[in-house]
């Protein structure tokens, strides 16, 4: 057997010498024969591929434009292989020049899937383990990773905050685990822990992403492992080839899908008169009013830019990987954007033949600029877009002497769009490097160290044209360094001996992670030409303030895991972790994540073999126990004083600051725990062509981080303690067909569907606890975690409608004390009295909605038609609903703020079958009218590539050349009467999913785009 | 070549030295911060902090004492609080919000005493183990007389299931602790007997003995529910009252007005303990200092007064005429807007007077002002008065305390009536140290000087948070208050209850009869 080692350089005197060999055995009927091997549909040529001639060991391999030429008789068998291809043999008969076409082998079963500390054949799987390859990702126009994978995987819901470029998403696996602590998966990178950023990190360098959900794949990450863990795998240089450089553009255009309809200069003024009941608005003075259009100041077409140029290949001993990616995100919101400017290398290289070293170094800056916030010093900040949809429409943009209107307290959200400064800036950049040994044939030993530094830096400036908010300027700045390293110390031992088959992994691991914070304000400046650059030109003494602090934990890990399998055909896998961290409390400063799996290949069995249209069919069962830490803050286990401006106390007319308890220690106190069991198979049928996985899981978190109301005699009133537990259940599953793979036409179909129940079943010493109060919004607590109940259950009155008259006043038994006037009740907000006492208060709120979706679906197509290829994707989620609060606002009729135009139905005397109240200064209570189903269908991607010939290209040393063009989120189907039902105006809190306080509206897109492969 | 790579290895794990599990913060402190003497000054700060929070001496412990004695009645401003009216009525139940503020304040402020107590070794700074010793048995003795006897803590070196276990201890054990804190400070002379410079305002060795007296005076009346020996307590009341009246300088100030006159704080000489306000600094969430707003007639152009605790009329009527503390304690005109409104003559039940202002008839009354008596021009009004410090301990009740133990044992002697003479004297402007129109009779009996006391006691001292007390501890709460119409008062009401969530947390909390 030759081996496939052969450099490019040194083809052509192995080719000499294979001759002189070759020639030593003079038969007569030889000749040569040579030909080209090309891949089968595209027809790239393809180098490296072994040519033997079947049953001896001559042979030879095609070159660097799949050309080969081999002596032969007549009746040899030519074998061509390759690895990746489907193996062809050839009988050489009477040819002299070949082509061979060489197919890919699509047996996904044998593809290697990155697994936490190490790979497994897909076949081998026993744990939940699901993939993304490249090829979707690198076609989806997207700024950032979430977005790539969202819908693409069951069992994962991401949701975007808002539609904000470089905005955060919410990658959830499997439902929400927590209560108070960070729901979101662990991010590894290329077996990196500390590179956690998805949104520093280029998705056009991602070759592959392995999401692990259930706990016999999650549990080997431990304390960080119970909200699931995303593995990515980036680019690396392939072996023996030449370099190629690949250079993408594309550019797309942005606009918001939605406008909300809102009243007019006159429409607004008449029902200011009506709600005061006075004349503030004289009949001229209404018929001469004008209309500011304040979405369509804050609004434009955005504009998505990304270039991405990557060198890549290799030789023998040496591979690498480099690519630069520059994005430009201009929102749909005047100067909103996000810059992202990443370099990235990856190299590795073989030292000899026991020793291969890699590093990966990734650089990255990212600069954007949020418009996000509207008002400053509230507790809960209001965004342009409230600010645009209740500015008064009768305002122009500016007043007579040339500055900004404003509206009572709040700013005009045009000034605030297009002058306020929220910059964030962020360096990122990580170095991984990994040296592996295998002194042993099956022995692999790795020792790997990473770095990570991160800066962030946060400039925010209120100039002076922004009043009512200041007329002196007032400047913050908040910045963030971040320094992380890890090390891991990893022994692989792979071992067969006869049928059976185990991988012994063992690993040492340990992390270091500190981060401090500085910032400082100023306000009072004569100018605002410096914005954040000269705060020490600020002059308000009593504004000037100054924080900082730090943090600092650390990680000690030690695991093991075992892969066993009989005969490919009965698998058992075990793993255990040991993590040490300094968050934890001394009396827990070590957890124990242990978990088992088991699988039976029925496929494998005898007994199968008959059954030829099912090609492999496994059962999997696997239990396990994972942690989260992310709630734990680094010293909250300990003892802490410090002096606080709350507990002053006045000695001599001045104020002398208290040092007080920070938190009350609990020695006890440590992650949360989320013990997960999941059933399930893989079903592959007609060889591979249609391949179905289904996953039932249920989990229960318990050792939930919450506060517990301490009795009095403490400093504080409650102190945190893992007391709570909830569990989540549910079902996944998802297919792929294959429905037609000819030469010239594939059809490719991916469906998936998940569904969850999540359920409180504990707290602390309480039995509910309300969320969600908006400073300025009085629609009191809108969110409630109760026993019982789901995360995301909304909390308020029951809407009973409209009274139509008065005559209920004489009759009604029920108290109703938030009316102004009881007997003038009509065209006012009519409540249920839930607990039948008489009396309609603060008794009477009950659990009114839930944002728990009954399923989500992902619905992809992709077909290949000669150089043609589309892609459809669809999105959708059903079944979950969102708490308008924005439409709570732009539906009242105080007429303090403009309103939405639906407010024309209000009640009047001659319209008294309405659900709008009758204008006026009437207390507004949140209440279920305000509950909207939030259900919705996205066509998210419609893209369609063409792929040039070749032949037209190659003259311009073109390799491969594709243009595509692609439309995003042109067609919504929802009933949601906001923006977007994908909302979080919360951002990632459990309690509080689905809130609409007026977000970043989403968008529809339109992209082009072009790669060329040189 | 296999020994090389485990070299190697083992040099690579070497070169990664272990990490640190035991990270320490670095932007606070730990509690080795209390035995740094510096520092603890420090966190004694944080227990007067607590006192001051607008939920205890800052607003709601001393409305509290007005509505529920026959100071004042709560009265709706511009809303109703229904809890209020619960008060105001004797309807309230455990779950009342008023008291439930009071009660884990008093106890934060126990909780910072008790570490600095556990923390304090011999050496440190005395005045700071005086001060922790002064303000806990203070606490103490607010919860004692609020809610009877309560969890008593006097350490933090306990485990947190101590917190929701605990019992409740006696009203005996409550006291025992005051006496013994306040001891040690006086046998110790833990304390300075005058603050100066920066740390005016803080408790110093008078104090000490003046609650030492009133606890000792509280225990010994008959209506505290001090069930173990109480001989002795009238003569240590007395004689610590006395040891204030002639060592500590402190005497009457010659005008009653400036008691709370701001920014007369710390050149008054009547003030024994007072709580500082600058109407500025906040305190969890509120300015220290406004409590005198719920006192102001309710007028939006009066700075914001809330017009809500209105004095009884029986003891605006209880006044003389002449009696300067009539004029200076009562609200009997009305700004509004900037215009100054006078009614003329004396104040009448069924009066009228010219309101520039929608006001419900039955706040016609007067308010009162002795918190807030010289405004000065109505621009001025918020610099001024904003920020009013507020009377724990004054010499008056250290000379009416003296005069009450007095008789108690000796009867009305010479030393007892002249302290109440010295007090009507300043009420009627005359020279504090010669006799003067108003002196108490000659030949007047025990009984007669005890009623006279009391009388003297609630004009001095109204609205000061101290009349319920008083009225429990002399055993007439309930008649007085029958009699003042709130017929709902029944024998429970001389104690709150516990707050509900207290008892939820704890179920090892009993509560008081009757609730």
């Amino acid at each position: 057997m030759i081996k496939n080692s052969f450099t490019n350089n040194s083809i052509k005197k192995n080719f000499l010498f294979l001759l002189m060999i070759l020639s030593s055995f003079t038969v007569f009927s030889q000749k040569q024969i040579s030909g080209r091997i090309l891949e089968w549909g595209n027809k790239d040529p393809l180098p490296g591929v072994n040519i033997v001639i079947k049953g001896t060991y001559t042979g030879t391999v095609s070159d660097m434009d799949g050309k080969f030429t081999i002596t032969a008789s007549p009746e040899d068998v030519l074998v061509f292989s390759f690895i990746g291809y489907l193996t062809e043999e050839v009988k050489t008969g009477s040819n002299t020049t070949l082509e061979i076409n060489l197919k890919q082998d699509v047996k996904v079963l044998e593809e290697l899937v990155v697994v936490g500390y190490g790979s497994q054949r897909k076949s081998d799987l026993t744990g939940s383990v699901a993939s993304v390859n490249t090829g979707k990702i690198q076609s989806i126009s997207v700024a950032n990773t979430a977005e790539a994978i969202k819908g693409r995987v069951s069992g994962v819901q991401i949701s975007q905050n808002d539609a904000a470029p470089g905005a955060g998403a919410n990658i959830r696996i499997r439902g929400n685990n927590s209560i108070n602590s960070s729901n979101a998966p662990l991010i590894v990178i290329d077996g990196y822990t500390g590179a956690g950023n998805l949104n520093a990190i280029n998705p056009r360098d991602i070759k592959s992403v392995e999401v692990l959900k259930d706990a016999s794949a999650t549990a080997i990450y431990g304390a960080r492992g119970s909200n699931g863990v995303i593995i990515i795998t980036t680019f690396d240089g392939a072996k023996n080839t030449p370099m190629t450089v690949n250079y993408g553009v594309s550019q797309g255009f942005k606009d918001t899908r939605v406008r909300l309809e809102l009243l007019n200069g006159p429409q607004y003024m008449t029902l200011a008169n009506e709600a005061t009941g006075s004349d503030i608005y004289s009949e001229s003075d209404i018929q001469n009013a004008t209309t500011t259009d304040w979405q369509d100041l804050i609004f434009r077409q955005g504009m998505l830019q990304n270039h991405q140029l990557s060198l890549s290949g290799g030789s023998d001993k040496t591979q690498f990987n480099i690519s630069g990616n520059f994005l430009k995100d201009d929102g749909v919101i005047i100067n909103s954007y996000f810059e992202r400017y990443s370099i990235r290398s990856r190299i590795t290289t073989e030292m000899n033949k026991y020793m291969t070293f890699g590093n990966t170094l990734y650089l990255a800056r990212t600069n954007s600029n949020a418009t996000a916030r509207n008002t400053r010093g509230y507790a809960f900040e209001p965004s342009v877009t409230d600010g645009a949809l209740k500015f008064w429409p009768h305002l122009a943009v500016r007043n007579d002497q040339g500055r900004f209107n404003h509206m009572n307290d709040q700013p005009n959200p045009y000034a605030v769009a297009s002058e306020r400064i929220d910059r964030l800036y962020r360096n990122y950049a990580y170095n991984y490097a990994n040296i592996d040994i295998k002194p042993l044939k099956g022995l692999t030993l790795r020792s790997t160290f990473g770095v990570t530094l991160e800066n962030t830096e946060n400039q925010q400036y209120w100039p002076s044209s922004i009043e009512p908010v200041t007329t002196q300027g007032i400047a913050n700045r908040a910045s963030n360094s971040m320094l992380q390293w890890s090390n891991e110390n990893i022994a692989i031992l792979d071992k067969s001996i006869g049928k059976h088959n185990l991988n012994f992994t063992t690993a040492f691991t340990q992390e270091f992670n500190r981060s401090e914070s500085f910032g400082g304000q100023a306000a009072g400046f004569i100018s605002d030409l410096l914005t954040v650059h000269n705060l020490q030109g600020g002059q308000n003494t009593d504004e000037r303030l100054l924080t900082s602090g730090v943090n600092e934990a650390t990680l000690m890990s030690y695991l093991g895991r075992l892969f066993y399998n009989y005969d490919q055909r009965y698998y058992l896998t075990a793993s255990y972790r040991r993590d040490g961290s300094s968050r934890f409390a001394e009396n827990n400063q070590w957890g124990n994540f242990p978990a088992l799996a088991a699988a039976w290949r029925v496929s494998q069995e005898s007994f199968m073999k008959s059954v030829s249209a099912i090609n492999d069919l496994k059962l999997r069962a696997s239990w396990g126990i994972a942690g989260n830490l992310g709630g734990l803050g680094a010293y909250e286990s300990q003892i802490r004083f410090s002096p606080s401006a709350s507990r002053t106390v006045i000695f001599d007319d001045a104020p002398n600051t208290g040092m007080v308890l920070n938190n009350y220690p609990n020695p006890d106190l440590r992650w949360e725990k989320t013990e997960q069991i999941d059933f399930g198979f893989d079903l592959a049928m007609f060889n591979d062509r249609m391949t179905f996985v289904f996953d039932y899981f249920h989990k229960t978190t318990t050792d939930l981080l919450l506060q517990v109301q301490l009795p009095s005699g403490l400093e504080v009133g409650s102190y945190r303690a893992n007391v709570g537990s909830l569990e989540n259940k549910g079902i996944e599953l998802s297919l792929n067909t294959l429905n037609i793979d000819k030469d010239n036409f594939n059809w490719n179909t991916t469906f998936i569907f998940s569904t969850y129940r999540n359920k409180v079943l504990e707290l602390s010493n309480q039995t509910s606890f309300l969320n969600g109060n908006y400073s300025g919004i009085m629609i009191g607590e809108s969110s409630i975690v109760k026993i019982g109940q789901p995360l995301g259950s909304f909390y308020g009155y029951v809407y009973e409608g409209i009274f139509e008259d008065n005559s209920s006043y004489y009759t009604d038994p029920i108290i109703y004390p938030y009316l102004q006037n009881s007997s003038d009740r009509e065209g006012q907000i009519k409540l249920k009295d839930i607990n039948g006492d008489g009396r309609v208060d603060a008794n009477d709120r009950d659990i009114i909605g839930t944002a728990q979706p009954d399923f989500t679906l992902g619905f992809t197509n992709e077909l290949k038609y000669r150089n043609f290829d589309l892609t459809v994707f669809a999105e959708g989620v059903m079944g979950s609903q969102v708490y308008n609060i924005q439409r709570y606002i732009t539906e009242n009729t105080n007429a303090n703020t403009n309103v939405s135009s639906r407010v024309l139905n209000r009640w009047t005397p001659d319209n008294r079958k309405t659900d709008i109240q009758r204008a006026g200064r009437f207390i507004s209570l949140g209440n279920s009218h305000y509950i909207e189903d939030g259900s919705y269908l996205k066509i998210r991607d419609i893209q369609l590539g063409y792929t040039i010939n070749k032949n037209l290209t190659q003259d311009f040393g073109i390799k491969n050349m594709r243009v595509a063009i692609s439309a995003q989120n042109y067609f919504v189907f929802t009933n949601y009467s906001g923006y977007d039902p994908e909302v979080n105006s919360r951002g990632g809190s459990s309690i509080e999913q689905n809130v609409d306080l007026g977000s970043y509206p989403s968008f529809k897109s339109l992209t082009f785009s072009v790669n060329i492969d040189i | 070549m296999k020994n090389k790579f485990i070299i190697l290895l083992a040099s690579l794990a070497i070169f990664f030295s272990c990490v640190d599990l035991d990270t320490l913060p670095e932007d606070s402190y730990g509690s080795n911060v209390l035995q740094d003497p510096e520092s603890a000054g420090m966190v004694i700060n944080a227990a007067y902090s607590y006192l001051t929070d607008y939920n205890y001496y800052g607003r709601a412990f001393i409305h509290l004492n007005d509505i529920v004695s026959d100071d004042s009645d709560y009265v709706p401003g511009h809303s109703i609080f229904p809890h209020r009216v619960e008060l105001d009525e004797f309807t309230y139940n455990p779950s009342h919000i008023k008291f439930g503020e009071i009660y884990p304040r008093a106890y934060r402020s126990i909780a910072v005493c008790n570490r600095i107590l556990d923390n304090w070794i011999e050496g440190h700074d005395p005045s700071v183990k005086g001060q922790a010793l002064f303000l806990r048995s203070l606490n103490y003795f607010n919860l004692v007389r609020l809610f009877g006897g309560v969890p008593l803590i006097t350490s933090m070196d306990v485990p947190v299931d101590y917190f929701f276990n605990i019992e409740r201890a006696t009203i005996d054990d409550v006291y025992a602790v005051i006496f013994s804190d306040l001891e040690t400070i006086v046998n110790d002379n833990l304390l300075p007997g005058k603050w100066s410079g920066a740390n005016a305002g803080r408790a110093d060795l008078w104090a000490a003995h003046t609650l030492l007296s009133k606890a000792y005076l509280t225990a010994a009346s008959e209506g505290t529910q001090y069930t173990g020996d109480k001989s002795g307590f009238w003569q240590k009341a007395a004689s610590h009252a006395k040891i204030v009246m002639d060592q500590s300088g402190r005497r009457l100030e010659p005008d009653y007005k400036t008691i709370w006159l701001r920014g007369n704080l710390y050149t008054n000489t009547e003030v024994i303990f007072a709580l500082g306000a600058n109407g500025v600094n906040v305190v969890d969430g509120g300015v220290p200092g406004r409590y005198y707003r719920s006192y102001e007639p309710l007028d939006p152009g009066f700075n914001e007064g809330w017009g809500n605790n209105v004095p009884q009329w029986n003891l605006y009527n209880s006044f003389n005429d002449k009696d300067y503390r009539k004029e200076v304690g009562f609200l009997t005109y009305f700004v509004a807007k900037d215009t100054l409104v006078r009614t003329t003559g004396t104040f009448n039940p069924g009066d009228t007077v010219t309101y520039h202002h929608w006001i419900p008839s039955h706040i016609r009354r007067p308010h009162l002002r002795k918190f807030y008596y010289d405004p000065g021009p109505v621009s001025n009004y918020s610099a001024n008065v904003d920020g009013v410090h507020f009377m724990v301990l004054r010499f008056a009740d250290v000379l009416l305390m003296f005069a009450e133990a007095e008789n108690e044992i000796n009867g009305p002697t010479n030393s007892a009536t002249e302290a109440i003479n010295m007090i009507r004297r300043r009420a009627f402007k005359e020279n504090i140290y010669a006799a003067g129109s108003q002196e108490v009779p000659a030949g007047i009996s025990q009984t007669e000087f005890r009623q006279l006391i009391r009388t003297e006691r609630r004009k001095e001292l109204h609205h000061e948070a101290q009349r319920w007390f008083d009225l429990v501890r002399w055993n007439i709460y309930i008649q007085t208050m029958q009699a003042a119409g709130k017929t709902n008062v029944s024998e429970h009401h001389r104690y709150f209850p516990l707050p509900q969530v207290e008892l939820d947390r704890n179920p090892n909390l009993r509560q008081n009869d009757g609730y």
